[in-house]
């Protein structure tokens, strides 16, 4: 067999994409690398370090007025006050605790919803019955407000944990619902002849070829649903029970340790930021083909 | 190797689609015979319906009426000893895999039940089919990280990994370029050579029906049975060069393409 045809493609298409490989109008090379100023300004321009500066100068305003008394409320504390007690709040008392009982019913809701949301989505675009059985209900049930939903909850799992969980599971759930069964019934007519042809079984078409199919779908539902969870889970806390980051916020507020509260608010900010960090860090590891075909 | 034992017989096979409530016959009454070890070519004007008869022989569609039988079974699913190779190759192959593991995948649905069984027998499959189709270089590379051409190859060898005794192939090189389309040709030549399959290819290139083939079948330009059955007796090995200026070649080509333009 003859090379020839074939190896000059991928060979052609890498060659843009490696920095490293010599210029073949040196030229243009040269000029490239005389003026790094501004195209480094311009490539700063447009990564996340512009957002960040931005919140920077935000929290330094905020400081400025707070200081230099220009603005002055009972309900808006000096910031460098509000990370003092930032401080002292991790070192001893219960906002690391509150931190922890917090994460803990989000995870176990998170991962019930995520569970039961995969299998169900997946077995509703592979069964037609599944499908006829539980899309009038999912779509009765999924436009109702879950704080309506948490008052029957109260009745039946009381206000401590099985509660909150209950309510986190069922706020969570729908994102990754309809996107495993989106993602599920979109596999592509050749996939689907393909495993035909190989016949593969039921499951084996399942688990070899749907589900791996329609991960990157899954993922977008996975990662709504945790913003979500994390929702329900601080007004869970609000609502009921005494103790995690919802509680410690509005009990802060209710006993006018203003600060407290604003210390509760950072820390909930920052543990949604790292639990998205972390989720994209995984997505981007298991979708990298999904990532690498998009571009390729 | 194993002689190729399945024939396959199609029996006034007719389909119809329903669209829009409209009934649409896109064949009738097709009847075919494809001896074990042959290697068969169906052409026809676009739109004749081709494509739908390819996937009725491989139980991919219901013929609304009429049988078909691959080695004296009737087929009702993809028959066991059948692989298809699809037009599409960038959705037929799985684009989570890599190379080798797109390979393994047929290596894990063979044709015979007592093919590659265990690791180590999949794992000789795998290096023996990647060599085959000169891949090997690539083997831990994704099939969207290489040429139309070279997917189409990886697409190949998943089939050989399976073991099959029947390639069927819808316009399998359609989609790639006219040098790569050449040099797929040629390996499925010699692999049909080597390992004496049975093939079908459903395609719109009379040239490549000519060259690669033993027999072309015209299919009617409205479905309706089958205009002719052209057996295309050039020599053997065939070259892309001079086996296209033979007069005999072009004597072949030139009835064929009457009989499908006109």
């Amino acid at each position: 067999m003859t090379d020839t045809a074939d190896t000059a493609g991928p060979a052609a298409r890498a060659e843009p994409a490696a920095p490293s490989a010599p210029p073949r109008l040196p030229a243009i090379g040269a000029r490239a690398v005389t003026r790094p100023g501004p195209g480094t300004a311009r490539r700063l321009a447009g990564t996340r370090l512009v957002g960040i500066v931005f919140i920077a100068l935000l929290l330094g305003l905020w400081q400025l007025l707070t200081a230099t008394k220009i603005y002055q409320s009972p309900n808006v504390p000096e910031l460098s006050a509000i990370f003092i007690r930032w401080y002292e709040d991790v070192r001893s008392g219960p906002l690391v605790s509150d931190v922890l009982v917090l994460l803990r019913t989000t995870a176990i809701g998170f991962a019930l919803a995520a569970v039961v949301g995969i299998v169900l989505g997946v077995l509703m675009a592979r069964i037609p019955f599944v499908w006829a059985l539980l899309e009038p209900v999912i779509e009765l049930l999924r436009p109702i407000p879950i704080a309506a939903f948490i008052p029957i909850l109260v009745l039946f799992l009381g206000i401590e944990d099985k509660m909150k969980i209950g309510a986190i599971f069922f706020a969570g759930i729908f994102p990754v619902l309809l996107n495993s069964y989106a993602g599920a019934s979109s596999v592509s007519p050749s996939m689907r002849d393909t495993a035909r042809t190989f016949r593969l079984s039921w499951f084996e078409t399942t688990k070899e070829i749907v589900v791996p199919a329609a991960a990157p779908l899954i993922f977008v539902g996975l990662r709504i649903s945790m913003s979500i969870c994390l929702i329900i889970a601080v007004v869970a806390e609000m609502i009921a029970g005494n103790n995690g980051l919802g509680y410690f916020i509005l009990n802060s507020e209710q006993m006018f340790d203003i600060q407290d509260m604003y210390v509760g608010i950072f820390t909930i900010a920052l543990v949604g930021y790292l639990l998205n960090f972390v989720f994209l860090l995984i997505e981007k590891t298991v979708l990298r083909w999904h990532y690498g075909s998009l571009r390729g | 190797m194993r002689a190729p034992t399945a024939d396959v017989v199609a029996e006034s096979v007719s389909k119809c689609f329903q669209v829009h409530g409209r009934t649409i016959q896109a064949l009738s009454d097709v009847s075919l015979r494809l001896e074990p070890g042959s290697f068969v070519s169906i052409v026809g004007r676009s739109g004749c319906g081709k494509s739908t008869l390819l996937r009725i022989l491989c139980g991919l569609a219901k013929p609304t009426s009429g049988t078909v039988s691959v080695g004296g079974q009737p087929v009702a699913a993809p028959p066991r000893q059948m692989r298809y190779l699809f037009q599409d190759y960038a959705q037929s192959l799985l684009p989570w895999k890599t190379v080798e593991a797109n390979i393994e995948f047929g290596a894990r649905h063979p044709c015979t039940p007592e093919g590659a069984a265990g690791p180590a027998a999949r794992r000789a499959v795998v290096e023996r089919s990647l060599q085959t189709i000169e891949l090997t270089h690539t083997a831990k590379r994704y099939p969207w990280e290489l040429s139309g051409g070279m997917q189409q190859r990886v697409a190949i060898g998943r089939l050989l990994a399976s073991d099959p005794q029947i390639l069927l192939m819808d316009e399998p090189f359609s989609a790639v370029d006219a040098l790569s389309r050449a040099n797929l040709q040629d390996v499925v030549l010699r692999l049909w050579e080597e390992l004496r399959l049975t093939v079908v290819l459903v395609t719109h290139d009379i040239d490549e029906a000519v060259y690669l083939s033993e027999r072309v079948i015209v299919v009617n330009a409205t479905g309706n049975g089958i205009d002719a059955d052209v057996a295309i007796d050039l020599p053997r090995p065939r070259a892309q060069v001079e086996t296209r200026e033979l007069p005999a070649y072009l004597d072949l080509r030139r009835r064929l393409l009457r009989l499908v333009l006109d």
